[in-house]
């Protein structure tokens, strides 16, 4: 892979003009609360199938940074986080608005959201080859037992409880499993429709899960109306000092989002939680988080930035995503018929360095529209939502339909759409339901091969040190939080006995 | 809402999602129950499902139990972290709105076939944006402005691109 290369080619004009593109979409969606960016990844997904694959990795990828970045902006300016991820930023970005420094709490955040974007890219570029090597001398099972791993991670660091979680992630895996059985190519679970001879499209589901449900959902806040302001930019760019004096606090924040981002399923917005609270506990002065404190943005916005590179890492590396919206690159990728893994160094190096050219030109590009445009970008949530909500569901719909062209997949498209809202309902996470989605036709597919070379014998796959390790860290995983709250739930009663 | 109606309206959300989930679950393997097994293939096609669906099951119903027992289902009662949510409750959340966007889709999609892409986008923006929109004037101008243009123009944009529309 010449990353050379991959940098004159994302520069080119037609790919260039995508990233520019992917970014500022990105970035509008992002600063528009309830819309997230995941719900734009999965709507773009349909638009990729005629670019060439690297120029579909590029459009999402820019879309990936632009969407968790743009979150900041009203988060800032109006306490309403366009992203959940920029929760956090609220906490400190809009007491700092409020006291007359808008310039200067969004300058914070976006020179941050950069500094911690790139540092990410750094580990993305450093890490990726290293662990691509590692991961060559897993076998079958041992494949099978990461992605096993994987799927306990996912649903026990997403947040939420830890039974919906998993029960989330295995529903997912259910619905991969109609359709023709890729080792036998038997059909199965078709109950004699034809149309189920397919399968239910991923593209659909993922439509109907991530952007349709949010359509539906957000239907309920249509009255939602927002305060008209008109802040002063004064104060947007840093001085040298500014980023020296905040310099250990990115540092530290970025590392944290990388590493949380680097573990599956997890999203930006734990990385910032994380980021925050350290930054807070480790702090002199910690009575001042909260109160418009520039160490408070800087911390949750370097971190949330740097989850991005993080969460692309076990991606582009194992084939297992690090975060719900790493998921829906992975499906562009699969869908493009890229197998990600260890072998994609070799047999796709276009595609691994037009992810890492991009990764690091959208920040680039972010932190000029930002830096020029937020202000308009957060006047973009005076639109209703009774004009842009219709007019999405109208896309989602092209969307199923740019597959096949069956009808089918816009009705599994609505029905997924319908279940992802119920679920939101019940306050099931749907990270681990897309990735137990995904991941599933993978876990099978190894476990039977591993099967297959040893006539069905299951212990082999407890012979092996490394799928050992993915096992014993998937059920210390799952008993800890378990344990812990068992724990709590004794501790009142004792105390009280 | 007070603590106490959001956490009964939590255990009535979990037991639902745990009932549906087993019966998910049963169609799963009643599905499955004459899956012919291949001569090459130690496990054949329905082991794995089989198995996620006995998960599921058992999951389901120790989800029951907990909600039974009135044991707490709360996400951050269990998660290895928690957020903060922000909360504006300055305007009212209509939950008819969801239900209104939920039935007119169905009738979108079902009409698709009958009348046409353009015609039944056109129709569709129309009628979901009069109900989510506040009906002034000036907005329901805008409002066909926008159906319009955007449905005619999203037809012919994608024709143009040879995806196949209805």
């Amino acid at each position: 892979m010449d990353l050379v290369q991959a940098f004159l080619h994302v520069l080119s004009p037609s790919p260039l003009l995508l990233l520019l593109l992917g970014t500022f979409m990105g970035i509008v969606v992002g600063a528009l609360p309830g819309l997230t960016g995941g719900a734009l990844l999965a709507l773009s997904l349909p638009f990729t199938y005629r670019m060439a694959s690297a120029d579909g990795v590029i459009l999402m990828t820019s879309i990936y940074v632009g969407g968790i970045s743009g979150g900041l902006i009203t988060a800032t300016l109006m306490r309403i986080p366009g992203e959940p991820s920029a929760v956090v930023t609220t906490l400190d970005g809009f007491p700092m608005a409020r006291g007359g420094r808008p310039g200067r709490a969004l300058g914070l955040g976006i020179s941050a959201s950069l500094i911690g974007g790139t540092l990410s890219w750094l580990a993305l570029v450093l890490l990726s080859p290293w662990m691509a090597r590692l991961a060559l001398v897993f076998g079958p099972f041992e494949n099978f037992a990461l992605v096993f791993m994987a799927l306990v991670l996912i649903a026990t660091l997403s947040q939420g409880s830890v039974t919906k979680g998993l029960l989330a992630g295995l529903f997912g895996m259910l619905v991969s499993y109609p359709g023709v059985d890729e080792t036998s190519g038997q059909l199965r679970l078709t109950y004699g429709f034809d149309e189920m001879a397919g399968g239910f499209s991923q593209l659909s589901v993922i439509l109907g899960a991530f952007a349709v449900s949010q359509v539906l959902g957000d239907a309920m806040h249509a009255r939602q109306r927002f305060d008209r302001l008109d802040p002063s930019l004064r104060g947007i760019f840093l001085s040298p000092g500014d980023y020296i004096k905040q310099g250990w606090n990115i540092l530290r924040s970025s590392i944290i989002g990388i590493w949380i981002g680097m573990l599956p399923g997890v999203g930006a917005s734990v990385s910032s939680i994380v980021a925050y609270s350290t930054a807070k506990n480790l702090s002199k002065t910690p009575e001042k988080f909260g109160t418009g404190f520039d160490d408070g943005i800087v911390a949750a916005e370097s971190a949330n930035n740097a989850n991005t590179g993080g969460a692309l890492i076990p991606m582009i590396t194992l084939g297992i995503p690090g975060s719900p919206a790493a998921s829906i690159l992975l499906a562009a990728l699969l869908m493009h018929n890229i197998q990600p893994g260890p072998t994609l160094f070799t047999n796709s190096p276009d595609v691994v360095g037009a992810l890492m050219a991009s990764h690091l030109l959208s920040h680039i590009a972010m932190y000029g529209m930002m830096i020029l445009g937020c202000i308009w970008i957060a006047r973009l949530m005076y639109v209703p939502r009774a004009y842009i909500l219709p007019a999405i569901m109208v896309l989602c719909v092209i969307g199923a339909l740019a597959e096949n062209g069956r009808l089918f997949d816009v009705w599994t498209m609505l029905a997924f759409g319908i279940v992802g809202f119920l679920l939101e309902l019940a306050s099931v996470p749907l990270g681990p339901f897309v990735i137990g989605l995904i991941l599933a036709p993978l876990a099978e597919g190894q476990l039977r091969a591993g099967l297959m070379a040893t006539d069905g014998s299951i212990w082999p796959l407890f012979q092996r040190p490394i799928a050992v390790g993915f096992f014993a860290v998937a059920i210390a995983m799952f008993v800890w939080p378990l344990w812990r709250d068992l724990r709590r739930q004794r501790t009142p009663a004792t105390q009280n006995g | 809402m007070n603590e106490q109606d959001r956490k009964s309206g939590l255990a009535k959300g979990d037991a639902t999602f745990a009932l549906a989930m087993i019966a998910v679950a049963l169609f799963t393997m009643w599905g499955l129950r004459n899956q012919p097994k291949a001569p090459y293939d130690p496990v054949g096609a329905a082991a794995v499902p089989f198995w996620t669906a006995a998960c599921v099951l058992a999951l389901a119903v120790f989800l029951l139990v907990r909600v039974f027992l009135r044991h707490s289902t709360r996400g951050a009662a269990q998660a290895l972290f928690t957020a903060n949510e922000a909360v504006d409750d300055t305007y009212s959340v209509v939950p008819s709105f969801s239900v209104w966007a939920v039935g007119l889709s169905i009738v979108y999609v079902a009409a698709m076939p009958v009348v046409g892409f353009m015609i039944a986008s056109i129709v569709y923006m129309l009628a979901l944006g009069w109900v989510l929109s506040v009906r002034t004037p000036r907005a329901l101008l805008v409002l066909a402005i926008v159906a319009v243009t955007l449905g005619a123009g999203i037809d012919l944009g994608f024709r143009a691109m040879l995806i196949d529309l209805p």
